[in-house]
């Protein structure tokens, strides 16, 4: 197949004439703007209020188009948020919505953000290059865990994008009262707060109902809601679902040729055979989110206990060897170990959420308190068609319980003391059963990780000064203790897995790592059109379970355990020390006044770390694993030296409004990134390469229309350990349109408008059908395409 | 007339030596097949077989087939032989059955490849994969295109309707000698000896008790093979590929023929040097 290589260069160009024109913008609107602009600002107007200005859709416009309910505006110190704190509102999410049903992947876009390609639901987030367990990733105030090798219960999906109102991305250095355990920063997903009957009303009612439907793949979803509040109570109920078949690229040719592709036509076993151009394991179905909250109001006091449950039939994962699917004995086999059916109206993936949380006004400040509790049953095994005669039950089981407690305390007009603690204690165990046939799995359960531990207690204290209306800085320090254990390891039989059970079982479990973050920043407002922000940090993350625990080198145990979905196989490594990271950045922040008519901001950032859990060729694992370098191999994690840098640029621009036609702005972010081992010298794996988006919107009345170029330069700085294949640039171009009013919102788009082939950059290896559980049973090289062309549909009511 | 006797005979001695070779032998055989999801065990077959290499006929082939997911994690070593170091098992394959129709034809010469492809089953019969959409049921490539799945597949219990065979195919040159031959095959290019790239094995014996293993069978109904994706478009079950034959001479017996044409040369010099003596 011909892979428009050509289009890298087109990529690049394309992107330096971008960044020159912002900065030309940025330069010439900053010099117009000091001479026009000669008040400051005072101290209050640093004060961000809880509703989020939008650049790219001004607050004033809607205003004049929707007639939105009246909305209390309260002035918040807690929230003062960073410059490089990004902040997508109920008005970016809502345009989103129609394009993904993956709550990860509304962070597109974000200066700084991009996703690791999972299931459908199940993205990884990516903040300047530091991914996943990287991120202190919270879903309405927890630190939720994820349980599974391969982690496809990310965190985000335990909420459905139609629930999120709100989401706070903290890239880099966040202020350590947000939490530590992380390098990269925070992202706190929200959903809608609870909303009560105003003076004067007795009751309040609201609903809302919408349906979506993309072409490609076939998603489709719904979702329900109400809310019944009085001046005190409020009780609210959310509910969504969604499903999908395989998605599929613009074109067929990118799979090898070859017999492995058991399923080729004319000789299928009852598994649905998987045209050329589709990707294999990437469907799902009966994703299912419900929430139900009760929230009490006395004062200045709030109460809140969510109950909430994400369950999922199943959902493929092309670039890894399993899916999350039931499977479960078949009954008519009396044998032991039996073997297994699978079964796709039994919900694989149970996640059930208890949410207890306190927010208080006093004289002194505020306080913030949660406590919750996470249980979690995992089950994974092979969408057939895959490979119609393979099994491999593997289930998991996890509770995290965890909690917060924060005092806000204001010492004086310039002082603030924030004081805290928060805990997360989590158990797990990760076994698979064995099933009939011999081999490799029989006959005993195979314990990946048994009786998993990992407990973590945090404390802080954080000084935020506000020396004058000019200058701000926020200091702090906090410890975590993080304790780690594990019991015995396990393996089918005594056979294959002996040897490495025999060595784990021999050394000590538990662990235990004392870390210790700081965080210092500072902004200084020169004016109301130019912030400047610097901050200097050091963030500590201690190993998760599955980096630190599992034993087994034998490849097809070791193929069990990756996270990155780079096709290869990992080996935990008990002696992983926690990785420590020093980051320096720098923001500048030019723009108008009110940031209406234009804005420019540049985020620049090096990030040092210690003990960076990169990896190493398994050194058991025979001598082609340590040398090949064109198929998939069986890694170690270890801890080395790392370093990052990059910049991310994004600005808009009112370029005109006119009373006939509506407004156009023009919007556009530009990330670029850097990761080394500096160990080793090698690239760090899934480095996303230079890559911008460039939009031209149009408003009129309640019409907002988007054209919008994405284009993402070749990848050609790859991690050899990895055997990580390198991907060309490619440019796409996607169109949407909405019209809202009060009661309604409908979204029509089109993504890949010109329906362009190419392969996802975060992507990662493309093992999807054939056979997924040994090294070379699906060949090397392959990397997970990009959708073809969709036509995205979508519509909200409201009552 | 002297000098003719001697010239005959002569040449008569050195075609019955050259025709010595042409011979019906006994050799030993170590095929290999490299699985990188078990190292440092591999798939080896190790046994023997008797080659014409007028007719390129190859007989009487047995052996063992060892089972690299069994035992410790601890490679065979030649040195110590079956079981002296590895404790794997091993599984004995003895029925070189004969050819029968065009689907079963396991043992043949390939011209194009030079040599002869043999196989030697467990079982009394060829079934190995199964037929439920098509296919002989035992070659490599039938096994590739269904996935590597049991006979008898999708009926349950697998103990009843898995026929547990196990075979291995080999590749024997045409131009074996008393002296052997060694060959090899480097998956990852596509290099080597494109006869051993057309060997392969298939294991799909169940576990038998409880504790412990007795045969390799895979994953469910999946057993384990080895293929060169270069032939058959895929790679084994378990990531197995061809890898190295080693053939040794245990006797080589000459043919009638060429004894009697070497006894012919040597009546022939010994007449010549009487007739001398008697001249002098």
């Amino acid at each position: 197949m011909n892979i428009p290589v050509l289009s890298t260069t087109r990529s690049r160009k394309l992107l330096a004439k971008s960044v020159a024109t912002l900065l030309a913008l940025a330069a010439f609107e900053a010099s117009a703007q000091e001479i026009k602009i000669t008040d400051q600002k005072t101290a209050d107007s640093l004060q961000t209020p809880e509703i989020e200005t939008q650049p790219s859709q001004p607050e004033s416009e809607i205003t004049n188009v929707l007639a939105l309910d009246p909305i209390d505006i309260k002035a918040s110190r807690i929230k003062d948020s960073f410059s490089e704190t990004s902040n997508l509102s109920k008005q970016d999410i809502a345009a989103k919505r129609s394009k993904t049903s993956d709550t990860t992947e509304l962070l597109q876009g974000v200066p700084g953000a991009s996703v690791y390609s999972a299931g459908g639901i199940s993205g990884l987030p990516v903040m300047h290059g530091l991914a996943d367990d990287r991120l202190h990733v919270q879903v309405d105030g927890m630190s939720l865990m994820q349980a599974c090798p391969n982690h496809m219960n990310s965190v985000l999906s335990y909420i459905a994008p139609t629930s999120v109102d709100k989401i706070e991305v903290s890239a880099g250095i966040s202020p350590v009262s947000l939490g530590g355990d992380n390098l990269g920063g925070t992202i706190d997903v929200k959903s809608k707060a609870p909303e009560f009957a105003k003076d004067g009303e007795k009751f309040l009612v609201k609903g809302d109902a919408g349906y979506f439907h993309r072409s490609n793949g076939n998603a489709r979803g719904k979702n329900f809601g109400f809310t019944l509040a009085g001046e005190y109570v409020n009780l609210t109920y959310a509910e969504t679902s969604s499903e999908s078949d395989n998605y599929w690229a613009a074109t067929g040719g990118w799979k090898k040729p070859g017999a492995w592709k058991a399923n080729k036509v004319g000789v299928s076993l009852g598994a649905p055979v998987v045209a050329e151009r589709d990707v294999g394991a990437s469907e799902y179905g009966g994703a299912l989110n419900r929430d139900l909250g009760l929230s009490f109001r006395f004062s200045e006091h709030l109460f809140r206990i969510n109950l909430s449950r994400q369950q999922l039939d199943y959902e493929g994962f092309p670039n890894q060897r399993m899916d999350m699917i039931a499977s479960i004995p078949n009954p008519t086999d009396t044998d032991f170990p039996p073997s297994y059916i699978v079964d796709r109206s039994k919900p694989s993936n149970v996640n059930t959420l208890v949410n207890f949380s306190y927010k208080g006004q006093y004289d002194w400040g505020s306080l913030d308190a949660r406590v919750f509790h996470q249980d979690l049953r995992h089950h994974m095994d092979m969408i057939q068609e895959r490979n119609y005669g393979m099994y491999m039950p593997m289930d998991t089981k996890a509770t995290t319980v965890g909690g917060m407690l924060k005092a806000s305390i204001d010492l004086s007009e310039r002082d603030t003391l924030k004081l805290g603690s928060d805990f997360q204690s989590y158990r797990m165990g990760d076994w698979w059963p064995p099933i009939a046939g011999g081999g490799s799995m029989c006959c005993n359960d195979f314990w990946n990780i048994r009786d998993g531990k990992r407990d973590r207690v945090g404390l802080f204290a954080e000084w935020e000064a506000r020396w004058n209306p000019k200058w701000l800085t926020i200091a702090g320090i906090r410890n975590d203790v993080v304790r780690m254990d594990a019991g015995p390891a396990q393996g089918y039989s005594n056979s294959s897995y002996k040897k490495d059970a025999d060595i784990f079982n021999a050394q000590k479990h538990l662990r235990i790592d004392h870390n210790v973050d700081w965080t210092m920043l500072t902004r200084y407002t020169h004016d109301a059109n130019q912030t400047y922000e610097a901050g200097f940090a050091r963030k500590t993350r201690s190993p998760n379970v599955h980096e630190r625990f599992p034993w087994s080198t034998f490849a097809m145990a070791a193929l069990m355990n990756n996270f990155v979905g780079d096709g290869n196989g990992y080996v935990g490594n008990l002696d992983l020390k926690p990785e420590v990271a020093h980051t320096f950045s720098g923001t500048i922040d030019w723009h108008d006044a009110d940031k209406e008519i234009w804005g420019v901001k540049a985020t620049g950032y090096v990030t040092i770390v210690d003990n960076f859990i990169d990896a190493q060729r398994c050194i058991t694992c025979g001598a082609t694993n340590k040398k090949t370098k064109n198929a998939y191999v069986i890694l170690q994690y270890i801890n080395h030296s790392a370093q990052l840098y990059g910049v991310d640029l994004s600005g808009h621009r009112l370029l005109g409004r006119f009373d006939d036609f509506g407004s156009f702005t023009g919007n556009g972010v530009i990330n670029y990134v850097m990761g080394k081992n500096t160990t080793t010298g090698d690239n760090l794996y899934h480095i996303m390469p230079l890559n911008g988006r460039f939009s031209l919107a149009h408003r009129l009345g309640g019409w907002t229309t988007t054209a919008e170029i994405q284009t993402v330069a070749a990848k050609t700085h790859v991690s050899q350990v990895r055997n990580e294949v390198p991907t060309p640039g490619y440019s796409l171009l996607n169109l949407s349109s909405s019209y809202e009013f009060k009661y309604a919102r409908l979204d029509v788009g089109v993504d890949n408008v010109l329906n362009k082939f190419y392969l996802l950059p975060l992507g990662g290896a493309y093992v999807g059908q054939g056979n997924s559980m040994t090294t070379g049973g699906v060949p090397y090289g392959m990397v997970l395409p990009g959708r073809g062309r969709s036509i995205n549909v979508a519509v909200n009511v409201r009552f | 007339m002297k000098k003719t006797l001697l010239v005959s005979g002569v040449l008569a001695l050195i075609a019955g030596i050259q025709t010595a070779q042409a011979a019906v032998g006994t050799y030993n055989i170590t095929t290999t097949w490299y699985e990188p999801d078990t190292q440092p065990r591999d798939s080896i077959f190790i046994g023997s077989f008797t080659f014409d290499d007028v007719t390129h006929s190859v007989t009487n082939l047995q052996g063992l087939l060892s089972e690299s997911m069994s035992g410790d994690q601890v490679a065979y070593n030649p040195a110590t032989g079956i079981n002296g170091t590895d404790n794997m098992n091993w599984v004995s394959l003895t029925n070189q059955l004969a050819n029968g129709d065009a689907t079963h034809t396991y043992t043949w010469h390939d011209a194009t490849l030079g040599g002869t492809l043999a196989t030697v089953f467990k079982n009394t019969n060829s079934l190995t994969f199964t037929t439920l959409t098509g296919g002989d049921g035992w070659s490599p490539q039938a096994g590739v295109d269904v996935g590597g799945v049991y006979a008898g597949y999708p009926k349950k219990p697998q103990a009843t309707v898995n026929p547990q065979n196990a075979y291995a195919m080999i590749f024997v040159p045409d131009n074996l000698t008393a002296a052997g031959s060694t060959l090899s095959w480097d998956e990852a290019t596509g290099s080597g000896s494109l006869g051993l790239a057309h060997t392969a094995y298939a294991d799909f014996l169940e576990l038998v008790g409880s504790g412990g293993y007795d045969a390799g069978g895979m994953m469910g109904a999946v057993g384990m093979t080895a293929t060169s994706a270069w032939v058959y478009g895929a790679v084994g079950t378990m990531s197995g590929v061809p890898f190295s034959q080693v053939i040794t001479a245990a006797a080589v017996v000459p043919e009638p023929e060429s004894y009697a044409l070497m006894l012919a040369g040597l009546g022939l010099l010994g007449l010549a040097s009487r007739r001398q003596r008697k001249s002098c």
